[in-house]
């Protein structure tokens, strides 16, 4: 048996999920990205807002199951305990994951203001935001089940062992699932509605979700690295601080033109000047602990998975966040190409490359072995690769884009209209949507490393 | 200089560092809500007026029509279609006009680069719909004031 307490294997159903959810959330991006150049492409049937929420609500749900099985995983073998009650694990998945589908079929199938009208949104309404199109009763599903997957986790810590790493990937699930909470509220006045509506938003993937994914990378780290605990551990407290105290103030870059006081203009700024700090400590914490390792752990893959996390979410969150957050840019590059490009490879470095990293780790424990085979480990490698490659160049190419896009249509003295200068730089979206399909292919490939066998020897 | 702390220290370091910052970020929030107490917030509407009304409910199809899944309003939503929060200044503060862009676009006829869905809206959702994005542009022209470049 390769798992310490048997109840971890319910990590693996949230772990499929998170899969099938990206491989879901890949096929709309691809649609959207034709729609970018084919302007009428599934017109009217499925217009590109519907095509929208589904794939950034499948992210956000994918990474939810994907933080899920994580903490599965790591919460009661740091805890040296069973989890307090696995049924409960299975429960939520079949909950949550029948609500992910009804929600996402939904979209699909009927106008969305029809889906206002039939979830009786009037009543409550909080629907048709970004991020937050989910209608009010799905949101209150969500915040159910998260609070019950919370008790699950917290309640396994409190019968065993405590640790910094649990410690904080449940400060980090916690707060995430409060800021959920936020997704409620809904005020008339378009600046309060603004200004609270990036308490989740930013709160989520530039503070509490960092959190989660640094004790992620701490648990995987002492894993394959052999080294001492209280060396990570020292490692991640301080990366939390550097989080905690760039994260916080620096939710005023969004506040520099919705109406908020002038003052935070410069609280954005200096604050999220320092926002990369973190992102660099994690890389540092990474590739030190990686030097200095103590024995050779057979998943290579895993190892990939980790450095390669550390360079690209310093990359994409780090320096790609960097370049348009001060002020006085940002009043150029604020709703251009540029925030798209930067969404991306944050979004995909930090995030969705942790949870392959975890992934990575654990499911081959929770399929019996220790490690996958190296031909298997050898095909996962591949689809690092061309995933994060294609990433990265999908990013450089929305970024010109982005350049593009500010200067014909805000920098110059003859400024062109919105839909002129769309056309004028679809080349970049169609080499963008070329190495999307790469990035699919990326996609296979990983998918593919599951199923692969060891050969026999022929000597 | 990490070398030099111990796990124990490090950990008082998180605690008192979010500490810290959390009172500091709640500090602001309370300077900027006591601002908006005594100044109002800016854009603010009166429920109690058949306007501040008409505002509200034009917010409601704003949400309805799910227009951010396209559109910027000062700058957030999706960048699939332009932006929304000066449309009224771009338009020369022509309702009229915005009202008819919102029912019969030029991509109708002729296949346009990108589409628009139609909506069917009545007479009074396109006016609750234009009053709202007049308010907005009114946040837009005070704080972010890329009009000027912004087609
Ligand atoms: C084949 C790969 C992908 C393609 C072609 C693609 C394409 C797109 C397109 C065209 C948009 C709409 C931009 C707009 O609003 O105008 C979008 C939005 C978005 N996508 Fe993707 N996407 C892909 C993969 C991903 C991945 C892997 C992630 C994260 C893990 C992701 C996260 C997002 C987010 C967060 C948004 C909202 C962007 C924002 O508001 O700035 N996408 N994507
Ligand atoms: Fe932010």
């Amino acid at each position: 048996m390769c798992l310490k307490y048997q109840t971890q294997s319910v990590a693996k159903p949230y772990f499929i999920a998170s899969i099938i959810l990206f491989a879901v959330q890949i096929s709309f991006g691809l649609i959207l990205g034709l729609q970018y150049v084919i302007g009428d492409f599934l017109f009217p049937e499925l217009p590109f807002n519907i095509i929208r929420m589904a794939h950034t609500n499948t992210m956000i749900f994918g990474l939810l199951f994907g933080f899920m099985g994580a903490a599965y995983y790591i919460v009661p073998e740091e805890a040296e305990t069973e989890l307090l009650a696995p049924w409960l694990a299975w429960l939520i998945f079949g909950l949550f994951t029948i609500t992910v589908i009804v929600t996402i079929a939904s979209y699909l199938a009927i106008p969305y203001s029809q889906l206002v009208e039939l979830t009786k949104d009037k009543l409550f309404p909080t629907m048709g935001r970004e991020y937050m199109e989910q209608p009010t009763i799905v949101k209150l599903a969500i915040s159910v089940l998260n609070l019950l997957f919370i008790i699950n986790i917290w309640g396994t810590t409190l019968k065993g062992k405590k640790t910094g790493i649990n410690s904080l990937i449940i400060l980090g699930l916690f707060t995430s699932a409060l800021l959920f909470l936020f997704s409620l509220y809904n005020p008339t006045n378009l600046v309060l509605n603004k200004f609270y509506w990036w308490w989740m938003a930013h709160f989520w993937f530039e503070a509490v979700w960092l959190l989660i994914i640094s004790a992620m990378l701490a648990f995987v780290l002492i894993r394959i690295t052999g080294i001492n605990r209280d060396i990570v551990e020292k490692w991640l407290y301080i990366i939390a601080t550097m989080i905690f105290v760039t994260g916080f103030i620096s939710i005023g870059h969004h506040y520099y033109w919705i109406g908020a006081p002038k003052y935070w203009q410069w609280w954005g700024s200096a604050f999220s000047l320092m926002q990369p700090i973190p992102l660099f400590l994690i890389a540092l914490f990474v590739f030190t602990m990686v030097r200095k390792r103590q024995i050779e752990h057979p998943n290579k893959a895993a190892l990939l998975w980790v450095t390669g996390t550390a360079v690209i979410a310093f990359l994409g969150a780090g320096l790609w966040g960097l370049i348009h957050t001060l002020a006085p840019i940002n009043y150029f590059t604020h709703g251009t190409q540029i925030e798209v490009a930067y969404t991306h490879i944050a979004i995909y470095g930090a995030y969705a490359m942790t949870i392959f990293m975890m992934i990575s780790y654990a499911m081959p424990t929770l399929r019996n072995r220790k490690a996958n085979n190296e031909r298997a480990q050898v095909v996962e490698m591949w689809s690092f690769w061309l995933l994060t490659l294609s990433m990265v160049f999908a990013t450089i190419f929305l970024t010109i884009a982005g350049v593009l896009q500010v200067y014909m249509q805000r920098y110059t003295d003859v400024p062109q209209p919105f839909m002129v200068v769309q056309e004028r730089i679809a080349f970049f979206y169609w080499l963008r949507e070329f190495v999307g399909v790469i990035f699919l292919i990326g996609f296979i490939v990983y998918v593919a490393s599951f199923f692969v066998k060891q050969h026999r020897r022929l000597d | 200089m990490i070398s030099m702390l111990t796990k124990e220290q490090a950990k008082i370091i998180f605690i008192s560092g979010m500490i810290f910052f959390i009172c500091l970020f709640v500090a602001l929030i309370f300077e900027t809500s006591f601002m908006w107490l005594q100044n109002g917030t800016p854009a603010t509407i009166d429920l109690n007026t058949k306007l501040g009304r008409k505002i509200a409910y034009g917010k409601k199809l704003w949400e309805r029509y799910n227009c951010i899944g396209c559109h910027t309003l000062i700058g957030e939503g999706a960048y699939f279609a332009p932006e929304l929060g000066n449309a009224y200044l771009r338009y020369n503060n022509d309702l009229t006009t915005l009202k008819k862009l919102i029912e019969h676009r030029p991509g109708e006829d002729v296949t346009a680069y990108r589409m628009m869905p139609k909506f069917n809206l009545s007479e009074f959702e396109l006016n609750a719909l234009v009053e709202f994005l007049k308010i907005n542009a009114k946040i837009y022209q005070t704080h972010w004031s890329l009009y000027k470049y912004y087609k």
